[in-house]
């Protein structure tokens, strides 16, 4: 029979004692952050802004004597729904100033964000327009004559495009949690069904995809995350470094961006809905784009719980490209995991440079 | 003994009306398969017998009941973020969504267009430029800064090109 066992009184009341102090800390630091908030530093890697086009920065980061790596690193983020500087959130906690620290020259491409006025722009613009000029400029600050074209989430599709439309620019590719095959896209492949989704109506009816609409459909992914969000600051709200991240991350988690109307047409129409891009019929500034057309050494990232990409969207990268030096990593946590957080710095970057540095000598 | 009756009552209650909750949702959602529903009490219930095991056998080593009761929330909060996913993920959610949708821009989208119109008006009674005519503007701008760049980008290409000629006459004449 088992025996039961109370607590020893002592091991309660010292076990107590530490709860009260822990609670009082974090009764006083929620005060603290509540009546006097601070604005997070974001972005503090030094960076200089090499070309701007419409609404869309350039930016080349860290300094000369660092630069150790002969092919530069280009990336290209999504346009739309957030801001970029997830990728350098603040110091210790930065994809970007971890970049820098391994020697690589790396550039950003801030899409920017749109307005009315830019309605009338669509993916086929930006693969054909903006990112040429884009990598042009870098090409010509960095004396190179390759780049390392690396993708995160929707810039890893518009990268592909490129890669595929312009391979002789594309030194490595690096999908990050980037969705290719758009059967596979979870709920959003779901929602936005040509069956149910009127994608003509809203564009039409709005002009843009407005950013609420977005906030509302990112927000519905995991109705639950914003619970677990705050459960999880009270919880820490003692840990000084804690409430640093959450307040730069949770800053980022609620600003959201719009969409060019015509852009998010394309997007929705000739991505989700008709999965144009993997299946080979996708048309940009009058040429077919064929993934196989990329031969360039690819790396593939996919995060096992995302839930905006789930890994075999991503994966299925692999497949339609026709080079012989593939690499597929699948890593623990979400969409975001991969970019900020701890477990990005342990495990995601390192695995990236790497790959990265070893194939960034020019031929 | 009428507690144990009383209980196992409660319990068919329980169970009875999480049923007709499931069938009402699957009408709602026109899903074939039920969300699995224990996906949600499973860890929940789990997890508290296992900590109350664990507190019971072993006396409390760790008498850390707010890290257990974190530990239950974080569970029960992503069973629930299971279920609703199960449910968000089917046809039916979808097409419901769909309607909702359709519905609200059927409604707004009027609203919108004829108050557009209306503020226009009102600008243009007041001699003021409506957001079309600023809007318009700020697209020539723009593509006139589109224009400017491929300007830039060829003179560029030019300068790169005489370089590469200068370099190129050098070595002709110095070899």
């Amino acid at each position: 029979m088992t025996e039961w066992k109370l607590p020893m009184p002592s091991e309660l009341s010292e076990k107590l004692q530490q709860e009260t102090i822990k609670n009082l800390q974090r009764f006083s630091k929620g005060m603290d952050l509540v009546y006097r908030p601070r604005e997070p530093q974001l972005g503090q890697t030094p960076k200089e802004l090499i070309h701007k086009k419409n609404k869309s920065s350039l930016y080349r980061y860290g300094h000369a004597a660092d630069r150790r790596h002969a092919v530069p690193v280009f990336m290209v983020p999504n346009l739309g729904i957030s801001r970029p500087y997830i990728f350098d959130l603040y110091p210790g906690s930065s994809f970007i100033e971890y970049m820098v620290q391994q020697g690589f020259d790396f550039y950003l491409l801030d899409w920017g964000v749109f307005g009315d006025e830019d309605n009338g722009l669509t993916f086929d613009e930006c693969v054909t327009q903006i990112l040429p000029v884009m990598v042009r400029k870098v090409l010509r600050a960095s004396k190179a004559r390759q780049v390392t074209l690396l993708g995160y989430c929707m810039g890893a599709p518009l990268g592909a495009c490129y890669a595929a439309l312009y391979p002789e620019a594309v030194k490595n590719f690096v999908n990050m949690a980037g969705p290719i095959d758009f059967k596979q896209a979870g709920l959003f492949t779901t929602w936005l069904d040509q069956r149910h989704f009127d994608i003509d109506k809203l564009v039409d009816a709005f002009g843009s995809m407005p950013s609420d609409m977005v906030r509302v459909g990112f927000k519905m992914l995991k109705p639950t995350m914003d619970l677990t969000t705050f459960t999880n600051l009270w919880w820490n709200l003692w840990d000084d470094s804690y409430v640093e991240g959450f307040l730069a991350l949770n800053k980022w988690a609620n600003e959201f961006t719009p969409f060019p109307g015509e852009f998010f047409r394309q997007w929705v129409k000739e991505f989700y809905q008709q999965n144009k891009l993997v299946k080979g019929e996708l048309v940009l500034g009058g040429r077919s784009v064929d993934l196989s057309n990329i031969r360039c050494p690819l790396l593939v990232v996919g995060a096992k719980q995302d839930n905006i990409t789930p890994p075999q969207c991503a994966r299925a990268l692999m497949d339609a490209t026709s080079g012989s030096d593939k690499e597929y990593l699948e890593l623990p946590g979400g969409h975001i995991s991969l970019i900020a957080g701890r477990g990005a710095r342990r495990n995601v970057w390192p695995k990236v440079s790497g790959w990265i540095g070893q194939r960034s000598q020019e031929a | 003994m009428s507690d144990g009756f009383m209980n196992q009552d409660l319990l068919s209650m329980w169970k009875r009306s999480m049923d007709q909750g499931m069938e009402a949702w699957q009408k709602l959602t026109g899903q074939q398969q039920a969300p699995d529903i224990s996906q949600f009490w499973r860890p929940m219930f789990g997890q508290s017998l296992d900590v109350w095991t664990q507190i019971l056998k072993q006396g409390m080593s760790s008498p850390d009941v707010l890290a257990h009761w974190k530990k239950f929330l974080d569970d029960s909060v992503e069973g629930w973020s299971k279920v609703l996913e199960q449910a968000m993920g089917t046809d039916g959610f979808a097409a419901a969504m769909g309607k909702f949708l359709d519905q609200y821009m059927n409604t707004v989208g009027p609203v919108r267009k004829s108050l557009q119109s209306s503020n226009e008006e009102f600008l243009r009674t007041m001699n003021l430029p409506s957001r079309k005519q600023i809007t318009d503007l700020a697209s020539q701008v723009v593509s006139l800064e589109a224009r400017l760049e491929a300007l830039e980008e060829r003179i560029e290409d030019l300068v790169d090109s005489i370089s590469l000629l200068e370099t190129f006459v050098k070595r002709a004449t110095n070899p």
